[in-house]
């Protein structure tokens, strides 16, 4: 079966939908678009992704617990931070505030791994490496103006080699 | 009293015909301008749809009321005579009463016709309109199953009619609930009550004289996407109004190619992809067709992933993981891949390298062999009337070479 992403990111059909031409020419991968994290954790409960890139600025969307963090942090994107926030609720559930409810009984546990994790933001390395590396996700890009056609497609050929059987694995 | 007594006016004939006066004076003014609010505030839609349903009952009911107090007003409380001109109210105790009760009728009455003549027209808001209708729309199906055809016939009138974004999107809104309540698990749905609902959005949308934008688009895809959910889930993709939820959704998602953003069009694809091979088809043909390659290229991923799905038995699905079901049988996902690949590859060189990774890297799904592939791919679009389409998969082979080796250099169809 052709291979499974997740790409969440709100501006991922508009003005970084270019990022998609290479995905879609390599053939490989069926990318999946989430435009934002309540969308996105949506997704990742209904099918299985073999890699899951996110933005660390997104918008809550349509549930109440994403909202009320988004609110909390004056309706701004940058200071709310979802993206990480989602990150560490499904990653280190223990420090998060957020209950994302049951894990579906399907979603093994080993498929929730920060291997399989990638982070596309406009954030600096010097602002979230830390933050990154304590949750264990190494594949990271920094989005700027000059961000190439390429990287999302590198991302996800990265995360494919650190999880295959036989990758670099952590 | 006697104060209020010496005050009021004796009821002569000069001040019956006075008040009779003023109360016309009023009547006009109760009725005219709630009546002229409504011509000119109120969208023709709305009015339509408003005089159409019980509105116009409460209206006729104002106009009956006053009627009735001029009729009182002259008749019961007719003007006094004393053949003199009249005598003070004060004077006479049930000339008295008569003036208390004409002032009473002369206040009251046309208070009343202009205060119920504004709520009537503050009841023609739109969203209020539209409210009501979902409101008798829902009570019909609770009570009988079925939803009415006259309140579906509001509702899609005013959804047509309504300027695009936030008046269609009311309706979209309405469309989707209701949808939902009709769908879920305990409501003994059977796959056929929704048909002119679902097909009510196309009518909604692509109305020529107010077409929806791209807000509405998503909207709509939002509300099909989750019909087919409920529908695959309930194992009715066989239903007629899967059928519905299907054409629906293809010729939204070709209008979106052709005449909506590209980020509507790609959510379409998206979308798209979890139910139907020929949907994906149509849009990427339709997007080749209009030179947007970036769909186009988009429908092409999204139909060989489903492929895989199809055409892969068991897939890499975990045993429990939930799948929306498409309806495809192998045949025709495997005839539209086909079919779409053909495409590409008559539409330049760029599109044919890419239709020819594609038949590189899909190899196992051309089944027993590529040329009996061609061939059933070209039975059954030549079969469907989409000549077009089987004339070039007919010259897929002299592209791919006598010896079956993709070049993309080489020339297409």
């Amino acid at each position: 079966m052709k291979t499974k992403f997740l790409w969440i990111e709100d501006n991922a059909n508009t003005n970084l939908s270019y990022l998609m031409m290479p995905i879609y020419n390599s053939g490989k991968y069926d990318p999946i678009i989430a435009l934002s994290v309540a969308d996105g954790l949506h997704r990742l409960w209904q099918t299985e992704f073999a890699a899951v890139v996110l933005d660390i600025r997104l918008p809550p969307g349509n549930d109440p617990q994403w909202t009320k963090l988004y609110n909390l942090s004056g309706h701004n994107r940058g200071a709310a931070q979802l993206g990480l926030a989602l990150l560490i609720a499904l990653l280190r559930p223990q420090e998060s505030e957020i209950d994302l409810g049951n894990r579906p009984a399907w979603l093994k546990p080993d498929k929730i791994k920060p291997e399989r994790f990638g982070v596309l933001s406009v954030e600096s390395e010097f602002e979230v490496t830390n933050k990154l590396e304590e949750l264990g996700i190494t594949v990271r890009h920094e989005k700027t103006a000059h961000t190439t056609p390429g990287t999302l497609l590198d991302m996800v050929n990265q995360i494919m080699q650190k999880t295959k059987p036989g990758g670099v694995l952590r | 009293m006697s104060q209020i007594q010496g005050w009021l006016p004796f009821l002569s004939e000069q001040w019956a015909t006075t008040y009779l006066q003023i109360l016309f004076g009023l009547m006009v003014f109760a009725l005219g301008i709630p009546a002229l609010a409504f011509e000119l505030i109120v969208q023709e839609d709305v009015r339509h749809v408003v005089q159409r349903r019980w509105h116009l009952k409460v209206w006729l009911a104002l106009v009956f009321m006053l009627f009735i107090s001029s009729i009182l007003f002259v008749w019961l409380l007719h003007p006094l005579q004393d053949g003199k001109g009249g005598m003070p109210a004060g004077e006479d105790p049930w000339a008295w009463k008569m003036s208390v009760a004409a002032a009473v009728l002369l206040t009251l009455v046309p208070s009343l016709t202009f205060a119920g003549g504004w709520m009537l027209f503050d009841r023609c808001r739109r969203v209020k309109v539209v409210g009501s209708v979902a409101k008798s729309l829902a009570q019909s199906y609770d009570s009988r199953r079925m939803l009415d055809e006259s309140d579906l016939e509001d509702l899609l009138y005013l959804g047509t009619h309504g300027k695009a974004g936030r008046q269609k999107n009311m309706v979209l809104d309405v469309i989707g609930e209701t949808a939902a309540k009709v769908q879920q698990p305990e409501a003994d749905y059977n796959g056929s009550e929704l048909e002119d609902l679902i097909r009510g959005i196309e009518a909604v949308l692509r109305y020529e004289n107010q077409r929806g934008n791209d807000e509405n688009f998503t909207r709509a895809v939002a509300i099909l996407k989750n019909i087919w959910f409920r529908l695959s889930t309930n194992n009715h993709t066989y239903s007629s109004d899967a059928t519905a939820t299907l054409d629906t959704l293809k010729v939204l998602g070709i209008f979106a190619v052709k005449h909506r953003s590209e980020p509507t069009a790609l959510i379409y694809v998206e979308e798209a992809a979890v139910c139907d091979s020929d949907i994906l088809f149509e849009m990427g043909v339709a997007a080749l067709q209009a030179r947007h390659f970036f769909i186009a290229s988009a429908a092409l991923v999204k139909l060989e992933s489903l492929a895989s799905q199809i055409l892969e038995e068991g897939g890499a699905l975990e045993a429990d993981e939930p799948r929306v079901q498409a309806r495809d049988s192998p045949l025709e996902v495997k005839s539209n891949l086909v079919g779409l690949l053909a495409h590409f590859s008559a539409a330049g060189v760029s599109a044919r390298r890419r239709a020819l990774l594609s038949f590189e890297t899909n190899a196992e799904y051309f089944t027993p062999t590529r040329v009996t592939a061609f061939n059933e791919a070209f039975e059954y679009h030549y079969n469907m009337g989409r000549f077009e389409t089987s004339d070039k998969v007919f010259a897929l082979p002299k592209l791919l070479g006598d010896d079956g080796v993709p070049d993309w250099r080489a020339g297409g169809a």
